[in-house]
């Protein structure tokens, strides 16, 4: 490999053969792909055709880093996991930090590729250049924290570092997560149910390989203004939190309670940011290589959660408090805990429990359908219970949950999938579509469902730089240049936490050069960002995916938010229809289908792709 | 000159191991935290602590070593390691009960902190970068030692292996 | 005039209330209502409020009535309404 960072090698496993390969990474792949997400869109690509069922050992699971892993750029030890997705039938990634991805490269590889599926319960260990396929069956139904514990102590040495499944992922709950560094997590589209799906338990890997850069004294030199960058002023990360939002959109109006129904909360200061600084943060810890240090951890002192150990940010503290109704930190720790040992997504099991308290309260659920649970809005205990039931699988009611809102909706009938707060069968974010509709916008045309990752565009509402209770041809650009700009920063890969230490963000093509070698400007990464963003969608169009699932749940079109800020707040359908013709129109894709053009895939030098999905 | 060593306030420290990283790359001109002088430990769910060499009064270190390739300096009481001299057998490791000696990965001889003198300006690069100024660099005297006394033994347990 | 005021982090809590009841007696506009704050909580509001003279921190957050201001063009010569919400936050993204 012709540039430095990579190691130009990757792993390909087949655990159904139990054959593990050596692989050169294509020469090619750094310039057109970067690295991180987009070597895995590129894996899927390669690898997944159409009618491939995620739970099927055809589906593909990719583990990959980028360039910048184990150097010094902030904030850079990241890995990423992309398949099939299980929840959505997209394409499915995540990306976690924590210690692992400098770990991995340091063992001699950018990525490992993994098909087929162990005839047992399975984990790999890497062990620089000696990869083993070993038996987990003593692992069976060990949490993910227990699981990293247990291998650490087995392999006898504990810089080893693992990506693990717990309950959730062995029984295919279908947004199940990957967790390293006991509160790090691959989330949303269910790549721990791949894993799962192919009785592969866990990843463990020890690297002892020097990274090798192209400017190392130069780099050296950068770093130091970067890493005190990180703790600037806007840097509220390493300080006070993202939680402190909770306030901030309880005041806007905009802090999304009782499954989408209102928008402020009665209860938002008990479950505050500041709250918990003052009351449960015991420390904030750093994951490798990070200046910043985002990691809030919650240590219960007292009470009936007393003990509990959870770590927290806006989204978890959002979907598992308000969301659901609830207003105590220490209930929302411990189903924070709960999540992240047996390893759920905690904002679809959030989502996902709010919908389910809709219906009960609605009485579309009798206390006997939910096994005996009492699921009003705000009843902590029976959220904790349930979210137990649903990592564990226990009970028909928290099985059918444990497919995820849309699934358990089309089952359940009566109108509910109204109110399923999902866009492709990923559970929605903390931005809430009627009043903030740019955002809303971005969350529809994320190739992975509904998320705000990809694009981050609900900033502009945030802000009031745009209408927000509206929506135009000209939003599509806001949304397409974030897809574009997000997925640079999902493939090199860097935390977005470190975003704003590059306010000139040549800064990053700078750094690219040092690590590298290749002297480039940042548009050249953007251009590259969109080859990736684009191969994405193509594979979502080869897997059926066209404009007719890039709407919203009927609630955001039906019922208007009406509270002393929002008046008549809801989305229209034409405004919205004019929205998505404008962002397939800036995309330069066709407007009826929302399918990439073939001249703009050949732009992109997708000509094997455009042929592919028959443009 | 005085003898001053490298302390790290646990309750600061968040585990990110920029000194490890720093530390390799100033010495060795590598990115590879196991070539650091300086090692972490995060024992969870969040204590993080980094240990460098204490420049004890009477070294175990040196004590243990056959081939007589470890020293000490008098006056500063830096610890040095002969490499011609040292065969990479490990002893000085074990023996160390704060777990600040480790054998180099790539030349197998036993590396230990040297405060950085002749590199970074003479300033430890540890302290120099750490991000949340959880590293010191103190005279001996000034230490609290009830706090080492305390956690080297957690250093020693968790200290990667290889 | 009487305006409602709302601070959050990184501002304060104010005797333990961060809701403030504030009343201008001869204040009209939204540099007034600064002026006043700044008095009434000293050199703790502004030196979070202001990175030099008359310049709002990039890091700081207004929002009236729920709609954010911070960009707002001739933002101090905002016409105060009676019973406006004032909140000065965080400008923070992501979570």
């Amino acid at each position: 490999m012709e540039l430095k960072g990579y190691t130009g090698k990757y792993l390909d496993i087949d655990l159904t053969n139990k054959e593990v390969k050596l692989k050169e990474l294509p020469e090619d792949w750094a310039k057109n792909y970067i690295g991180g997400i987009g070597f895995g869109i590129k894996t899927c690509w390669d690898n997944i055709p159409k009618d491939v069922d995620a739970l099927s050992p055809e589906n593909v699971i990719s583990f990959w880093t980028g360039p910048f892993a184990g150097t010094l750029v902030p904030v850079s030890s990241k890995y990423t996991a992309v398949a099939k997705s299980p929840l959505t039938g997209t394409i499915g990634f995540g990306i976690s930090s924590g210690y692992f991805g400098a770990e991995l490269k340091r063992a001699g590889y950018d990525g490992v590729v993994i098909r087929g599926k162990a005839d047992k319960l399975s984990y790999i260990f890497i062990d620089d250049d000696v990869v083993q396929i070993k038996d987990a069956t003593h692992l069976t139904g060990k949490t993910t924290w227990e699981t990293e514990d247990i291998l650490k102590q087995e392999l006898e040495d504990k810089s080893i570092r693992v990506a693990s499944i717990g309950s959730a992922g062995e029984k295919l709950v279908r947004y199940a997560c990957i967790t390293n560094a006991k509160n790090r997590h691959i989330g949303r589209n269910g790549l721990g149910c791949v894993m799962g799906s192919k009785n592969f338990k866990a990843l463990a890997v020890r690297g002892t390989n020097e990274v090798v850069v192209d400017d190392l004294k130069t780099l050296l030199k950068e770093v130091k203004q970067l890493y005190k960058d990180c703790r600037g002023e806007k840097m509220y990360y390493g300080r006070e939190g993202t939680p402190i939002k909770i306030l901030k959109h309880d005041k806007k109006a905009v802090l999304a309670t009782n499954n989408f129904q209102k928008m402020t909360f009665d209860g938002a200061e008990n479950v505050s940011g500041e709250k918990m600084m003052e009351e449960k943060v015991r420390k904030i810890i750093a994951c490798e290589m990070c200046a910043v240090a985002c990691d809030h951890v919650n240590v219960i002192k007292k009470g009936k959660y007393k003990g509990t150990v959870g770590s927290i940010d806006f989204e978890s503290l959002w979907a598992l408090g308000p969301l659901c109704g609830v207003d105590c930190l220490d209930a929302v720790t411990k189903a924070v805990q709960l999540c992240d040992t047996l390893g759920t997504d905690t904002i679809s099991t959030g989502v996902t429990v709010a919908w389910a308290m809709e219906c009960y309260e609605k009485g579309i659920f009798t206390k006997q359908d939910t096994d005996g649970l009492e699921l009003n809005f705000g009843n902590a205990d029976a959220m904790i219970e349930l979210i137990e039931r649903i990592g564990n699988r226990e009970g028909e009611f928290a099985k059918m949950l444990g497919e995820g809102s849309k699934l358990a909706a089309q089952k359940t009938g009566k109108d509910t999938i109204n109110f399923a707060m999902q866009i492709k069968g990923l559970e929605t974010s903390a931005y809430p579509f009627r009043v903030m509709q740019t955002g809303a916008l971005g969350h529809a045309t994320c190739i992975t469902g509904a998320f705000y990752q990809r694009s981050g565009s609900y900033q502009y509402d945030e802000k009031d730089a745009v209408d927000r209770y509206s929506l135009d041809d000209s939003r599509g650009k806001l949304v397409a240049d974030g897809e574009d700009d997000y997925t640079v920063v999902d493939s090199l890969i860097i935390c977005k936490f470190s975003r704003r230490i590059y306010p000139d963000k040549e800064k990053l093509a700078y750094l690219w050069n040092l690590v590298t070698g290749e002297k480039i400007k940042y548009q050249d990464l953007l251009d590259r960002g969109k080859k990736i963003y684009t191969l994405g969608k193509c594979f979502n169009v080869r897997h059926g995916f066209t404009r007719q699932q890039d709407y919203l749940p009927k609630r955001a079109y039906e019922e208007p938010i009406n509270d002393h800020i929002n008046k008549e707040a809801v989305v229209k359908m034409d405004e919205w229809d004019k929205a998505l013709d404008g962002y397939y129109e800036y995309r330069k894709w066709d407007k009826k289908t929302g399918i990439p053009k073939k001249e703009t895939l050949k732009e992109l030098d997708l000509d094997d792709a455009a042929e592919e999905i028959g443009v | 000159m005085q003898e001053k060593i490298i302390v790290c306030d646990n309750e600061k420290c968040t585990g990110c191991r920029i000194c490890e990283y720093v530390c390799a790359a100033v010495h060795e001109e590598k990115l590879n935290p196991r070539l650091s002088r300086i090692r972490t430990v995060r024992i969870d769910p969040v204590f993080d602590l980094a240990m460098s060499c204490r420049k004890c009064d009477n070294p175990k270190c040196l004590d243990a070593c056959a081939r007589n390739a470890i020293s000490q300096d008098p006056e500063t009481k830096l610890i040095s390691i002969d490499k011609e001299k040292c065969d990479g057998c490990g002893y000085c490791v074990d023996q160390c009960r704060f777990g600040v000696l480790s054998i180099g990965i790539d030349d197998k001889v036993a590396i230990v902190c040297d405060t950085c003198r002749e590199k970074n300006d003479g300033k430890p690069a540890c302290v120099d970068y750490c991000p949340k100024e959880a590293l010191e660099y103190v005279a001996i005297s000034g230490i609290d030692d009830e706090k080492v006394k305390k956690f080297h033994h957690k250093v020693q347990e968790n200290i990667d292996k290889k | 005039m009487k305006v409602n005021v709302t601070l959050l982090t990184p501002f304060k809590k104010i005797k333990e209330k961060r809701e403030i009841r504030l009343e201008l007696e001869n204040g009209e506009t939204f540099y007034d209502l600064i002026e006043k704050l700044s008095q009434e909580h000293g050199d703790d509001f502004k030196n979070n409020l202001f990175e030099s003279d008359k310049k709002i921190k990039t890091s700081i957050m207004i929002m009236v009535n729920g709609r954010t201001i911070t960009d707002e063009k001739n933002l101090f010569q905002r016409k105060l309404k009676e019973n406006e919400e004032y909140v000065f936050c965080a400008a923070i993204g992501g979570g």
